[in-house]
């Protein structure tokens, strides 16, 4: 797959259950929901460790999904980066109102994982593919770059902070961050070819059926 | 300008990830607007970032979880299975998909208005220069019918739609050649005072000689002009506002991350 297709690799089948969000039809929510609840669940829960919370910006996720789904546009990145970022963004609401906990930030290196959970039942499949090659493609990282990325993505700091968190200087982590993020744009969009090919026999497969 | 293309390209990574500092934010949000080589590297960064989460090992949702979203969802507006809330939902989502093009509704709607009142009043008066008011009223639904389909705005569409067919008919049941021959050929348009709606200033010398034009005419339709501007105005006041909202709150979702 030629490198530039990977900008809207975020599938036409994925646009198509956004379009049926916007029109109100409830069942593509909740095959938007089969696909990334686990995953938006884990995440909130990676972020803010803690269950009951993470189920608030999960039920808060999907209902912002089917209230503004009309403000999602492919050209600026996949249904899934979409959803990502308002878990991201709920959780950093979350974490504001109680601030006064002085929440303690876990600072363990990412969590290895060799066993897998069922997430749904179809995606299921097309989750394990991704989660493997996602996997694959931070095995290809530093530790350090894996330690830069999982700071600003799942602990939120800029890249100041994290150069204060590290003491290291600020230009190390800045060209630590980008050439980690190259290195996963590289790899996954390789990955994606895969990956969409996959969609497209699951979606021929129905057609048949 | 180049230098600043090349330093704010690499800041991209970092953005996709949330981690600029405000400042550099600032000036690449700034950037982006005008550059697309760099929205477009940046969509592919933020699709990398997006599958960040599968790394992680997968904890199941509460079994009551999409219960408790449905449950949101049903009562912040009624979901039904039934025709005419799909037809609602629908509405809904087009016009919260374009909330600009709910201007063309009240515009549609005014013009319909004044074409129907214009057409009746036309026909009752029986005169030669009915012919002209309803082929005028059938290419004017004909248009706001076009541009409501156009525009996406299904409740202008539908408001347009059934318009056309009254209009339409007047111009049938009217001898539309001949009359339409004869207005034209005494047509001498007189200068009146509502430019807001030049379609319909041009009266048939002809057809006005035994009435009085001025008193007729005038009245109704600066009235109706006047509810036309007033439905224009409510209009653009609602998408506006509907547009400022949305801006809002995705800006408050963005400003949220810094």
């Amino acid at each position: 797959m030629p490198d530039g297709d990977w900008g809207d690799s975020g599938d036409s089948n994925e646009r198509e259950l956004i379009a049926a969000v916007v029109r109100r039809d409830e069942r593509a929510l909740k095959q938007l929901y089969d696909r990334y609840g686990a995953l938006v669940f884990t995440l909130a829960l990676r972020k803010l460790g803690d269950r009951g919370q993470a189920e608030e910006v999960l039920q808060d996720v999907f209902f912002r999904c089917w209230t503004q789904a009309h403000t999602y546009r492919a050209e600026a990145g996949s249904v899934a980066a979409w959803l990502f970022g308002i878990t991201r963004n709920r959780c950093i609401d979350v974490r504001r109102g109680r601030l006064s906990h002085a929440r303690e930030r876990e600072r363990d290196p990412l969590p290895a994982a060799d066993t897998l959970k069922e997430p749904g039942q179809s995606d299921a499949a097309e989750t394990l593919t991704l989660q493997l090659s996602v996997r694959a493609a931070l095995d290809s990282l530093s530790p350090e770059q894996r330690q830069a990325i999982a700071l600003a993505y799942y602990d939120d700091l800029s890249q100041s902070e994290i150069a204060r968190e590290l003491g290291e200087p600020l230009g190390t982590v800045k060209s630590r961050i980008r050439a980690a993020m190259e290195r996963l744009r590289r790899a996954l969009a390789a990955g994606a070819g895969l990956d969409t090919r996959d969609t497209e026999e699951k979606v021929a497969e129905r057609h048949d059926s | 300008m180049i230098d600043e293309h090349e330093r704010l390209r690499e800041a991209l990574a970092a953005e996709a990830l949330g981690a600029l500092d405000a400042a550099e934010h600032a000036r690449l949000v700034e950037h982006l607007r005008t550059c697309a080589d760099c929205r477009r590297l940046l969509a592919e960064y933020r699709d990398a970032a997006g599958l960040l989460p599968y790394e992680l090992l997968l904890e199941a949702p509460p079994a009551g979880a999409w219960a408790a979203v449905r449950a949101r969802l049903h009562a912040a507006e009624p979901v039904g299975r039934g025709r005419s809330s799909r037809l609602r939902g629908w509405l809904v989502g087009a016009v919260r998909a374009h909330p600009r093009r709910l201007l063309l509704a009240p515009l549609a709607a005014a013009l319909v208005l004044v074409v129907i009142v214009f057409a009746n009043r036309q026909s009752a008066s029986n005169k030669p220069r009915v012919a002209l008011a309803p082929t005028a009223a059938a290419t004017i639904a004909a248009t706001a019918t076009r541009n409501a389909v156009t525009a996406g705005t299904p409740a202008a569409a539908a408001a347009a739609a059934t318009s056309v067919q009254p209009a339409a008919s007047a111009a049938a049941t009217a001898p539309l050649p001949a009359a339409t021959r004869a207005a034209r050929a005494s047509a001498t348009p007189t200068p009146t005072p509502h430019a807001g709606l030049p379609l319909f200033v041009p009266h048939p010398a002809g057809g006005a000689a035994g009435t009085d034009p001025v008193s007729l005419d005038q009245v109704p339709l600066l009235r109706l002009g006047a509810a036309g501007l007033v439905l224009l105005a409510v209009g653009w006041t609602i998408a506006r506002g509907a547009r400022r909202g949305a801006a809002r709150r995705s800006g408050a979702r963005y400003r949220a991350r810094r």
